[in-house]
């Protein structure tokens, strides 16, 4: 009924469906990240006063809002927006979270304690209500939100690189290593580090769709991103107040939220299933 | 065991300390202060009132002294009054805790039916169709926004269909009928990552011990698929799916805020909202503090349960 999993030994890309499916969409939503200006059918912004919350048609595929924005477009240009803060806030995360996993992995003892109970504390921290408290400090905009994301993700990236050096440290190649008189730098960063830099992968990718989601739920409390900026959060907040009589906003915005989110999480898992072909991918 | 109970304790002591300082650290950060907040923007601009009125609050004290003021009041329960109602603040969060309380718990609920047979299904068709079905259902769930779904559920249920009251909230136990009928889609739209990521981790446990070499014992002494699965696996698979509910218990209060602020239920995730545009700057800070507290009790409690369980925790 279930396979040996030690059958899986050779690593090999297994390209299967979910592998299609996830690259495929991310590929597609950074082409629209980039091509913005080329792919996107009408300005963001440009108001049309004729074509006041359309349902779909012709001219505008995906309908127009309150004011006569065309839907798609700014779904378009909105992919901008997420995928940047989403990738940069999390890039910030594995740095600085990294780093201070590294050290406190190689150097234990007290600064260890100090750096990891830091960490718990600010994981004790629902992460949507840390993000709120730092943009209610900082103030809205993009730069906060990146910070605010990216500090509310730094305890999982500490964690996860401290544990995989605790264990690739007492490794007989690190041992052995650091016997010939290598130093920390040069054992941190020729051996250490590229044996991490999967498990890290692998959660960046799926941690990008978190801060997504995070983002669109702070955009949408009208705490993130501050119109007339194409946000996907601040879409859906408007869709929100147009429940009723357009229905296609709140539908279309969540639909390219959920879909982002899936390919990052779908990649997240088949990267996993690459880097460590003999462990279950999807456990 | 004792050993360990106090290892943990010490640590998590450590933590709570932290915690109080990174909740007064950000409020303190926040831009205004109280006494600007509590006079409006134009009694702010009476330089001596304002004056007068820092001096009564202590904030014209250094920052370390008016944080011991406020860590010593909020050890006796004392967390101070609300700078929007003027209600204390103790009681207030109580009473807002018990619709998110509600909430939360129907939403567990919700999951833990869906996200079981779901996980059992993938373990037992583990590669195969069923399995990968189970898997992108489980990764839509965890992508799908919370709040996006909610505000799906009531253009369906509530514009359309006219099943369901869009929004509002009833006291369970002044009227649990409709109390219930009023939660189910909130429930359902705060239940959905959580969902997911239950699925998952039924999935991979179940997987996990039906390798075992007990399970393999079970088979060849003749019992049925089905008793193997129902006697022995599901019972020990369980185990991890209820840590997962301590360590998900941030994520519940966080998707509240804004699954609370769709269905207008006046929850903590409301109130978390509320206070920050309101510049309620006591209250921000009084819950911060609760909720990461309550996180912190609930990982706790899991560890020190799991270690109970597994004593090889114990040793790490």
């Amino acid at each position: 009924m279930v396979e040996a999993v030690s059958s899986f030994t050779r690593p090999r890309l297994r390209i299967n469906g979910f592998a299609v499916l996830g690259f495929g969409l991310l590929a597609l939503l950074i082409i629209c990240a980039a091509f913005s200006p080329w792919l996107a059918p009408y300005d963001p912004n440009a108001q049309d006063y004729r074509a006041v919350l359309q349902g779909p048609s012709a001219a505008h595929w995906l309908g127009t809002d309150h004011t006569g924005r065309d839907m798609l477009s700014r779904l378009i240009y909105g992919s901008r927006v997420a995928l940047s803060i989403g990738f940069t806030a999390v890039g910030l995360a594995v740095l600085l979270g990294g780093l201070l996993g590294v050290v406190a992995g190689y150097a234990r003892g007290l600064v260890d304690e100090a750096i990891m109970r830091v960490m718990d504390a600010l994981l004790s921290f629902p992460s949507v209500l840390l993000a709120l408290g730092i943009m209610a400090a900082l103030g809205p905009g993009v730069n906060t939100i990146i910070i605010a994301i990216a500090i509310a993700d730094l305890p999982m990236f500490a964690r996860i690189t401290r544990s995989q050096v605790l264990t690739v440290r007492e490794r007989d190649f690190v041992v052995a290593t650091r016997a010939l008189g290598a130093g920390p730098a040069r054992i941190i960063f020729r051996h250490i580090v590229p044996h991490i830099t999967g498990p890290v992968a692998v959660m960046a990718t799926i941690q990008v769709g978190h801060a997504i989601l995070t983002e669109a739920a702070l955009s949408f409390l009208g705490l993130g991103i501050q119109p007339p900026t194409a946000s996907w959060g601040a879409m859906m907040r408007n869709g929100f107040s147009y429940m009723e009589r357009a229905p296609w906003l709140a539908a279309f915005t969540g639909l390219a939220i959920l879909l982002t989110v899936l390919a990052l999480n779908l990649a997240g898992d088949v990267l996993r299933d690459w880097l460590d072909p003999r462990g279950d991918s999807r456990r | 065991m004792l050993g360990y109970l106090l290892r943990r304790l010490a640590s998590a002591a450590v933590v709570v300390v932290l915690v109080s300082i990174i909740a007064f650290a950000i409020v303190s950060v926040l831009p205004g202060d109280t006494a600007a907040a509590l006079l409006g923007e134009e009694g702010a601009r009476n330089s001596e009132r304002y004056q007068l009125l820092r001096q009564e609050l202590g904030l014209d004290q250094p920052i370390v002294v008016r944080y011991f003021t406020w860590v010593a009041h909020a050890v006796t329960g004392d967390l101070g009054q609300s700078l929007r109602t003027g209600e204390q603040i103790g009681p207030a969060i109580l009473a807002r805790a018990v619709p998110t309380v509600q909430l939360a718990i129907m939403a567990l609920l919700i999951s833990v039916v869906i996200a079981i047979p779901v996980g059992v299904i993938s373990s037992v068709y583990y590669r195969r169709f069923p399995d990968h079905l189970g898997t992108l259902f489980a990764l839509t769930a965890i992508a799908t926004p919370g709040f996006w779904f909610g505000i799906m559920l009531i253009m369906l249920f509530s514009v359309t269909l006219r099943w369901l009251p869009p929004s509002g909230y009833l006291p369970f136990f002044q009227d649990p009928l409709g109390s219930l009928q009023l939660m189910f889609m909130p429930a359902l739209a705060l239940a959905t990552g959580f969902t997911g990521v239950l699925i998952r981790q039924v999935r991979s446990s179940v997987l996990e011990v039906l390798n075992e070499d007990y399970i393999t014992t079970a088979r060849s002494k003749g019992l049925s698929p089905a008793k193997v699965l129902f006697g022995h696996a599901l019972r020990n698979a369980l185990l991890p799916v209820v840590t997962l509910v301590g360590l998900q218990l941030g994520a519940l209060f966080g998707g509240a805020a804004t699954v609370e602020t769709v269905f207008s239920i006046p929850g903590l995730g409301r109130l978390a909202v509320d206070s920050i545009f309101f510049r309620d700057f006591t209250m921000i800070q009084a819950l911060m503090l609760v909720l990461a507290l309550t996180v912190l009790f609930a990982s706790v409690l899991t560890d020190l349960v799991y270690s109970r369980i597994d004593p090889r925790i114990r040793r790490g």
